[in-house]
Order: structure tokens, then C-alpha cells, then sequence
């Protein structure tokens, strides 16, 4: 699909030990962290790895004229195959555009390349006292950019937003060359449309972040992390909905159910009672010391009101870390329990959490499957797990029935099918039922305006139609 | 294809496909950091010895190449949430796609003899040794590494002379461990080491090895023999009996003589990750005195059996970050406990223009 003669001008702009081209360098671009199988592989026919804004601007005015699909790509930590090359071409791979460009303190932003690992933007600016909430599950290893892209959450979301909460401004580069920069500093701002909204989440479709300008607020001087083990997942369910309703907000409010606390004791040293079936993971934060130490005795009392069978409340930072280590480290773990995992990304009205668990339940129990359950109880986003072998032929249809029902419940309680992990591949055929046709016309209307050529990543979102324009 | 290959890639597939592909282990891979294209980490190397199983994917010699470049440190399996075995991996397919290779996988017939002549020049130095203080009946046999043989014959004589005040030592003239030729996948070369040595040292009850890559590669002749009915119980015996030098002093309760110098430590790979032997040689030499703690101590100081030979640029990148936290932690002595560590960072002792010494941790005791 690329001539020579195209690869030849990619290698002359981003360097030739830049450009790869050999069957097992293009593999390693083929997948990300997502449930679509390595193979048969979605081969891209060229990757490109750009230093700077101007690389990429070149690159991609190369691929608009050849009519090259291009699929942006940061570290491929994705849940959902936004950064797999469904179609070929390019994948433009960000992760060397690692550049601070600014760390203003006055203003408490701070402007990054897409390629800056989260986690790095995170320390930086600790380091001055300021904070930077949004943290996935993989925000050491994942970009900015694919953050953005996907507009990714974390478990801060329920007291501090999602990505999209801090993103101030965006330089992108279009589908055709074309550098256009979208917000900007100032905290008022109404020029044109929101733009800036409107590529965050895009999943890579509508043009190529390459720089971010994202807004900071003062780092909480006070945390404290608690640890709340339930004999019944209700109870747990229940104390996070009570917590909320009682105007305690705490920093994050993470729900483990009992096959995920068997799949982190696998791997690392982790003592639990018999009788738990449901474990709570909960950081508040304040800037007096008085305040979280109110929110943690308002917590305590209302788990004692659900039956909590044990509290542990870190006493210094590193066993807080240690508590949040076991959280973070649970998605790989719980994937590694069975042959195959279809995780889900579901986003209930938070007063609706414990009814989406108990009909989660019901559906699973009814199909005989294996199912856990995990997520950010504190904002109604949950990860059900249901845990199979896709291999086997029978499984395979009633998973499907199970996922299909899942997925009803929540549109049922005004819930979504995607809170923070994206549409990507995996969840294209739910897009209708949840925008209905009219709002999926919309959207197509847009990408159709921004990319009339079709090159980015292709075959994303919603399933294509119509080919590429040659 | 035969039972065992048809066997190879089912273990390589069973291990590879633990990978959910999160990416943690390019957070820490020392290569990675070095060499950022995806092939080049951790993630992008068990990938594709995925790909050697399903076939098809790429040229099995890209694939070679590609797991060729792993360290076979482990660094990955810590923060790994699926705990996925990399280096088994890589070794496997290396062990599977071993008729594709041509690098050396031995020691030469001139290297060979000077390892002879070494064992003849250790004896000799050894023979004033005088033994234990105190009155005891250990009897142990040292295991007289390859790279000792080659470049620190007085540090293995070292050795020696601290076991003695502590046993009875024996000096057999053991074959090589066979971690070379497992480095290159020919597991058959190195099961033979293994039977050699396990007949030579099966009248003694204890082996005490002071290189890391020795003591670990001995410690594992039992797993590879496992499902040798012949061989497997001689093997589970045999690797029972392996200690490494820093494991065998702190067991017997050894105290050492104190020592001016601020002293750190690096910890072998094959040491700290693979045995799990970490504590034992900072107990050992903060009770020699001023012991600070490096930076990375645990990072792959880039010197693995035939790594620096391989890939010296790599091997380089690597020894200087090690190099600069040595200098950094402002010891004037660094330890190790592993011939292949202890010559890397010598070299980067020379680097640094004479900022710190290196030696092995038996010249401090």
C-alpha cells in the first residue's frame, strides 16, 4: 500500500532508524492491552516514531496525499484496540515526543508533548506542590496523549473529574498537515467552538494531539487511605452509596469483589477473612489534618452501620502505596485467572451502583459463568469481568448473550457503555443503542468535516461503511 | 517436528500468553531504556516468541535476534501483575530456534586449557592456606567458576583462604556450570555439564559457590533433570547441597573483620532476583562498617554471560548509569558477589578515573 518512494520520504523526515519496516517491528505495533486477539495480526505497513510537531505535520500531509491510513499510537496500554491498525498504513507512534515544554506555577499549568508519560507529569509537578488527578490504572507507563485521545479516568474521578476536567488547550495536527492550536490558558474562553473538548475522547479520528496544555490544582497536603472489608458485596455497595449521600467525598472509593481479592493473593502476600466477599479501597484527602481525620470516623461509622467485617487504615505513605499497589495491579491479575476475560467499562448514575452489581450478578449466575467485579464504586464506573474460554464453542455464545444483557441493564438504569475506557474496536456494534441513529449521524458528520479522506485510525468508534477515497 | 519441539513451543506458549500486553515491564527493562523500539523490551520480546507459535508472523531468525537481546535479568517479573517468566521464555525460544544460531556457545580449546591450568595454580596457592581457627567437622568443596578461572584467579584464591577459616575446603576440578551454553539455548550441552559435575561432587555435602551466574545455574540442575528417571534424584540432591558464599556465611553465623571504607554493594541479578539472596550480604558487610545503600543496586549492571561481547553499546549505556550511581552513593568500594558483575564493574571503576574501586565482596570479608 506504500510505494518506496513514500517510505523513502518518511525516512528522509523522521530519520531512517525511525521508520520501521521488518515483519516483527511492524508486529510490535500491531496490539495493545485490549481483549482483540494478537492474531491474525493487524499488520501496519510502515511505523513511524516522529520527535516533533513538525515531523509530524510532514508525515502526515504525506500520508492525506497518498490517502494513507494513519493509527496514532502512544505506549498501547489501551483497553480497547484504539491504538490497533485495523486498516494498515501508518502507526504514527508518539512515545518519543517526551518534552516538558513549560511548568507554569503562577498559572498552575502545565504544557507537555503528547508523548509525556502521565505518571512523569504526575512527579513533576508534586514536586511543586501541584497536583494532576486523573490517574488510570496505567498512568506510570501510559502517554498524555492516549489519555487524551480516550479521555481516560481513574480512580480520582469521583472527587476530581476525568481527563478532559484539565485539559486547558491542544495543539493537533490535522488529517491533512495542517497545526491548529484549540484553547489556551486563560480560564475564560469562548473562541469559535469548543474544539478542545471536542478532540478529547476522540480516540485518535478526528486529528493527532501532539501537545497539551492541562491545568493543575494545589496538591491536598493531607491523605489518608482505609482498606473496608465486607461479608456481603451490598454491604460494600451500600457504604460507598451512603458515604456520598452523607457529603463525604472522598478522593477515591475503589470496590474489589472476592475473586478479584483470591487473584491478588495469588501473586503477592494478602491476608483476608473467610467471610469477606467484598473489599473497599478508600483515599480521602483535605488541606487540614482535621478534615480527613472527621472523613475517615464518618467512614468508619457507616461501614460499621453495612456489617464491615475488618478496617485497615495506613498508618504512613508507603503502606498507603502498598494498599493502592494491590488496586492497580488487579486488571493484569484478574485477566491471568482464566483462559479469557471479557472486561467491560460500564458507567451507572452513582446511586445506581449496588442495583447494576445485583443485576450483574443475576445475569452471570443464570449463565453459569465466572464473573469479577471491580471498579470506581465512588462514580458508578465498573470493570465485570466475566471470565471464560472463549475456545470453547458453547461458552462462547452464552458470554456473548451475558455481555449482551449486561449491556441492556445498564442502558436500562440511564447508565453507559463506556465510562473511561473508549469505544475503540470492542464496542462499535453498542454505539447506535446507546446514541441512537441520529446521534451516531452526528458524529459521523464530524469525523466526515475533519477527515474527509478517511486516514485516521480507520475503523474505530463506529464500524466503517465506505472505503478510503483514493 | 518431534514430540519435544512440538512440546518447546507449547511451554513457550503457555508462558508468552500470560501477557496481557499492559506494558508495566517497559517501565523498568534496562534495555528498553536503551533502545526504545518495541522489539527491543520486554513486552515486545515475550510478543514475539507468541509469534514463533503461531507461525507465519515474521522470520524466526528476527525472532532469534529479538530475544537474543534480553538480559535475562528478571526486572520485568517484579512489577509484572501477571508475574509472566520472561527469561524461561526467552530461554525457550532460544532452546527452540538454536539450529538458527551461530555464535559461540563455549569456551575455546585455548580457554579451555588456561581453566585447567588455573585449577593447577589455585591448588598451588591454597596449599599454605592454613585451616580453620576453632575446631569443626564442616567439610565443603568450592565450586571453581569459568570467568574465575580466566581473570580472578587471586580473588577465587581469596575465596578460599575466608571458606578455610570457616570448613574444611575441598577443591574438585568441576566442569563449567553450563550457564553459557543455556544462555544460548543449547540445553543439551548444559544438561551434560550438569551430569559431569553432579558425578564429581557426589561424595560432599555442601557447594559453596562465589559467583552469582554458578550458584543459580547449579541450584536449577534439578528442575532441567526433573523428568530424567536415571538422573532426577542425583539432581534434586545435588542442587540441595549449592550455596552461594554470602548464603553459606550468614547460615553459619560468620563475622567479618571491620574495614575503613565506605563500602556498597551490587546486587547480581542471579543473586538478588533469582535466589532471593539480598539480605544476607548487606547483614555480611554492615557489620564490616560504613555501608551505604546504591542507588539501582538491584539494576543490570549490562554484564550477563556474552552480553558485553554481543552488544557493546547496550552493555556500555548500561555500566554507565550504574557508574555514575556508584559515584553518586560516595562509596570508595563497591561489592558484588558474581565474576561477570565484578568484571563490568571494574571496568566502570577504570571509567571513572579511579572515583572507586570494585571488588569481590570475599576481598572485603
Amino acid at each position: 500500500m506504500i510505494t518506496q518512494e513514500v517510505v523513502q520520504k518518511i525516512r528522509n523526515i523522521v530519520g531512517k532508524e525511525h521508520t520501521l519496516d521488518s515483519d516483527l517491528d511492524r508486529f510490535g505495533y500491531s496490539y495493545d492491552s485490549s481483549f482483540v486477539p494478537l492474531f491474525p495480526a493487524s499488520m501496519p505497513d510502515l511505523v513511524v516514531r516522529p520527535r516533533t510537531t513538525e515531523e509530524v505535520a510532514e508525515v502526515m500531509k504525506i500520508a492525506y496525499d497518498n490517502a494513507i491510513p494513519v493509527t496514532a499510537r502512544g505506549t498501547a496500554s489501551g483497553r480497547t484496540g484504539g491504538s490497533i491498525p485495523l486498516k494498515g498504513g501508518i502507526v504514527l507512534c508518539l512515545d518519543r515526543m517526551t518534552s516538558v515544554i513549560e511548568l507554569d506555577q503562577k498559572n498552575m499549568m502545565i504544557t507537555v508533548e503528547a508523548g509525556v508519560r502521565t505518571g512523569d507529569i504526575y512527579n513533576l509537578c508534586a514536586q511543586k506542590g501541584l497536583f494532576y488527578p486523573p490517574d488510570p490504572a496505567s498512568f506510570k507507563f501510559s502517554t498524555i496523549g492516549g489519555n487524551i485521545a480516550e479521555d481516560a479516568g481513574g480512580m480520582r474521578a469521583v472527587k476530581y473529574g476525568v481527563t478532559h476536567n484539565f485539559v486547558m488547550g491542544l495543539e493537533v495536527v490535522l488529517a491533512d498537515g495542517r497545526i491548529i492550536k484549540t484553547g489556551g490558558k486563560s480560564i475564560k474562553n469562548v473562541t469559535g467552538y469548543n474544539m478542545t473538548q471536542l478532540i478529547v475522547g476522540s480516540e485518535g479520528t478526528l486529528g493527532i494531539v501532539t501537545k497539551a496544555i492541562l491545568r493543575l490544582i494545589p496538591m491536598p497536603k493531607f491523605r489518608n487511605t482505609l482498606l473496608l472489608m465486607f461479608p456481603t458485596l451490598d454491604g460494600a455497595c451500600d457504604t460507598i452509596h451512603q458515604m456520598l449521600q452523607a457529603g463525604i467525598v472522598p478522593a477515591s472509593a475503589e470496590l474489589m469483589d472476592r475473586t478479584c481479592l483470591k487473584a491478588i493473593a495469588k501473586n503477592r502476600k494478602f491476608d483476608f477473612p473467610d467471610t469477606v466477599q467484598a473489599c473497599i479501597v478508600t483515599e480521602v484527602d483535605g488541606s487540614e489534618e482535621y478534615e480527613i481525620k472527621k472523613q475517615a470516623e464518618q467512614i468508619e461509622k457507616i461501614a460499621n452501620i453495612n456489617g464491615v467485617v475488618e478496617i485497615r487504615i495506613a498508618k504512613t505513605a508507603q503502606e498507603a502505596d502498598d494498599l493502592w499497589a494491590i488496586r492497580r495491579a488487579l486488571s493484569p491479575a484478574v485477566g491471568a485467572l482464566a483462559p479469557d476475560r471479557i472486561s467491560e467499562d460500564i458507567s451507572v448514575p452513582r446511586n445506581e451502583f449496588p442495583e447494576i452489581v445485583r443485576r450483574i450478578r443475576t445475569i452471570v449466575n443464570k449463565y453459569n459463568l465466572d464473573f469479577a467485579v471491580y471498579g470506581h464504586a465512588g462514580d458508578g464506573n465498573l470493570h465485570p469481568s466475566i471470565l471464560c474460554d472463549m475456545s470453547d464453542p458453547e461458552q462462547a455464545k452464552v458470554v456473548h448473550k451475558a455481555v449482551d444483557e449486561v449491556f441492556a441493564a445498564t442502558l436500562e438504569l440511564g447508565g453507559t457503555l463506556s465510562g473511561e475506557h473508549g469505544i475503540g474496536i470492542t464496542k462499535q456494534n453498542y454505539l447506535k443503542d446507546a446514541l441512537g441513529e441520529a446521534g451516531v449521524d452526528v458524529l459521523k458528520s464530524i469525523k466526515k468535516a475533519l477527515d474527509p479522506k478517511g486516514i485516521l485510525n480507520p475503523g474505530k468508534v463506529w464500524p466503517e461503511e465506505e472505503a478510503i477515497h483514493d | 517436528m518431534t514430540d519435544k519441539n512440538t512440546e518447546l513451543l507449547k511451554e513457550i506458549h503457555e508462558i508468552a500468553s500470560k501477557c496481557d500486553r499492559c506494558g508495566n515491564c517497559l517501565l523498568v527493562c534496562p534495555v528498553f531504556a536503551v533502545n526504545s523500539r518495541e522489539a527491543c523490551g520486554a513486552r515486545g520480546m515475550v510478543n514475539a516468541a507468541r509469534a514463533l507459535t503461531k507461525g507465519g508472523v515474521a522470520a524466526e531468525e528476527d525472532i532469534l535476534e529479538a530475544v537474543d537481546y534480553c538480559l535475562l535479568c528478571g526486572a520485568c517479573i517484579d512489577v509484572c501483575a501477571s508475574k509472566v517468566k520472561v527469561p524461561e521464555v526467552m530461554l525457550k525460544t532460544r532452546q527452540k530456534l538454536v539450529h538458527l544460531s551461530d555464535k559461540p556457545f563455549d569456551y575455546s580449546a585455548e580457554e579451555k586449557e588456561k581453566m585447567n591450568e588455573a585449577f593447577d595454580a589455585l591448588c598451588e596457592r591454597c596449599a599454605e592456606i592454613e585451616g580453620p581457627e576453632t575446631e569443626t567437622n564442616r567439610k565443603i568443596a568450592y565450586f571453581f567458576g569459568c570467568q574465575a578461572r580466566l581473570d580472578a584467579i587471586d580473588t577465587a584464591a581469596k575465596t578460599v583462604q575466608l571458606l578455610s577459616k570457616t570448613a574444611d575446603v575441598e577443591l574438585i576440578n568441576n566442569e563449567c556450570c553450563g550457564l553459557p551454553a543455556l544462555t544460548r539455548g543449547h540445553v543439551d550441552v548444559f544438561v551434560e555439564d550438569a551430569k559431569q559435575n553432579i558425578q564429581l561432587f557426589e561424595d560432599v555435602d555442601t557447594i559453596v559457590s562465589d559467583c552469582a551466574c554458578c550458584s543459580d545455574t547449579l541450584k536449577k540442575v534439578a528442575s532441567y533433570l526433573a523428568n530424567d528417571p536415571e538422573w532426577s534424584e542425583r539432581a534434586a540432591g545435588f542442587s540441595k547441597k549449592v550455596f552461594s558464599l554470602s548464603e553459606y556465611l550468614a547460615k553459619i553465623g560468620y563475622l567479618p573483620e571491620k574495614h575503613e571504607e565506605q563500602i556498597t554493594y551490587h546486587d547480581p541479578c542471579h543473586l538478588g532476583r533469582n535466589q532471593g539472596i539480598k539480605k544476607e550480604p548487606r547483614e555480611l558487610l554492615k557489620a564490616v562498617g560504613g555501608y551505604v545503600e546504591l542507588a539501582g543496586a538491584d539494576v543490570c549492571c549490562g554484564g550477563p554471560c556474552f552480553f558485553p561481547s554481543d552488544y557493546p553499546e547496550t552493555s556500555d549505556a548500561l555500566l554507565d548509569k550504574k557508574r555514575q550511581n556508584i559515584e553518586k552513593s560516595g562509596a570508595a568500594i563497591v561489592t558484588t558477589e558474581c565474576y561477570n558483575c565484578l568484571k563490568q564493574l571494574k571496568r566502570a571503576a577504570e571509567k571513572s578515573g579511579g572515583k572507586f574501586k570494585a571488588v569481590h565482596i570475599s576481598e572485603i570479608l
